[in-house]
């Protein structure tokens, strides 16, 4: 890969995120139709935010939803 | 303005996304489970505020950061100018191949990736000092905009964006770092 596919490639945690203004968002796509490395990369770093995203769920533990509609309940006008 | 008799019924699917922000921002279940009834305190007391048919889940986020800064931040003391290493772009995607060219297909990508725990991403993120892992866990983890982000954090979205960028980077060298722990790949000589 080249200096414009990292200068590119800079950008791509950005542009995956919708995050990119339009015209460096269409250079970026653009590129990674016409450059199967940089388009790998790409496919490999979906997967790596969907990972990370996927692995961070916590049991919530018992009774907090119970609590929290409790307060809220008794808190409430009548 | 939003009738407070229907925050309950609107705010509570919430909870799971808020409990586990919670557990990342404080490192502890206990607390954790207090900020989360402090912010739904708080959220039905200012549910006046809300504007109905806005984001009701970055409104609850937004009290959650902000509860979570003004009562925890001031008596933890982390050092603010704590930093990440800086690496390179694509840090993970550039040192699994040095480590197994021959053998390198997204198939086996995706078999490295998904040997990677819950507790292995959880710590990656615990291991990142506030300022990086705040933005992060939003921005990754929750999908929230860098302008909702910028909100919640009250910062300006450059300062999003730069936070974002080596606090990423910063995640996948440590998750970098147990996959060579695991012995999923050679190291690199």
């Amino acid at each position: 890969m080249g200096i414009e596919c990292d200068r590119l490639l800079h950008d791509l945690d950005d542009y995956l995120h919708g995050e990119l203004p339009p015209e460096r968002a269409d250079a970026l796509h653009r590129h990674l139709d016409d450059c199967p490395p940089c388009f790998e990369s790409a496919d490999f770093q979906v997967q790596l935010k969907s990972l990370v995203a996927r692995r961070c769920g916590e049991q919530v533990p018992d009774g907090l939803r119970e609590r929290v509609l409790s307060f809220l309940n008794t808190d409430q006008p009548s | 303005m939003a009738d407070q008799a229907t925050f309950a019924d609107q705010a509570i699917e919430h909870m799971p996304a808020l409990f586990a922000a919670a557990v990342r921002m404080t490192h502890n279940r206990a607390d954790a489970e207090d900020l989360v009834q402090e912010t739904y305190l708080r959220g039905y007391r200012g549910f006046g505020g809300f504007e109905q048919g806005t984001n009701l889940k970055a409104w609850l986020f937004r009290i959650l950061t902000n509860t979570f800064i003004n009562m925890y931040r001031a008596k933890q003391r982390r050092p603010q100018e704590a930093d990440v290493e800086d690496v390179e772009d694509l840090f993970l995607y550039h040192r699994l191949p040095a480590l197994d060219a021959a053998t390198r297909t997204r198939s086996t990508e995706s078999e490295v990736l998904e040997r990677i725990t819950d507790a292995e991403v959880k710590a990656a993120i615990d291991d990142l000092p506030e300022q990086f892992r705040l933005p992060v866990y939003l921005a990754d983890v929750e999908g929230f905009a860098y302008k909702e982000i910028a909100e919640m954090l009250d910062i300006p979205i450059g300062t999003v964006m730069s936070r974002l960028h080596r606090g990423r980077k910063g995640l996948e060298k440590r998750l970098h770092d147990f996959v060579i722990d695991q012995h999923l790949v050679k190291q690199e000589g």
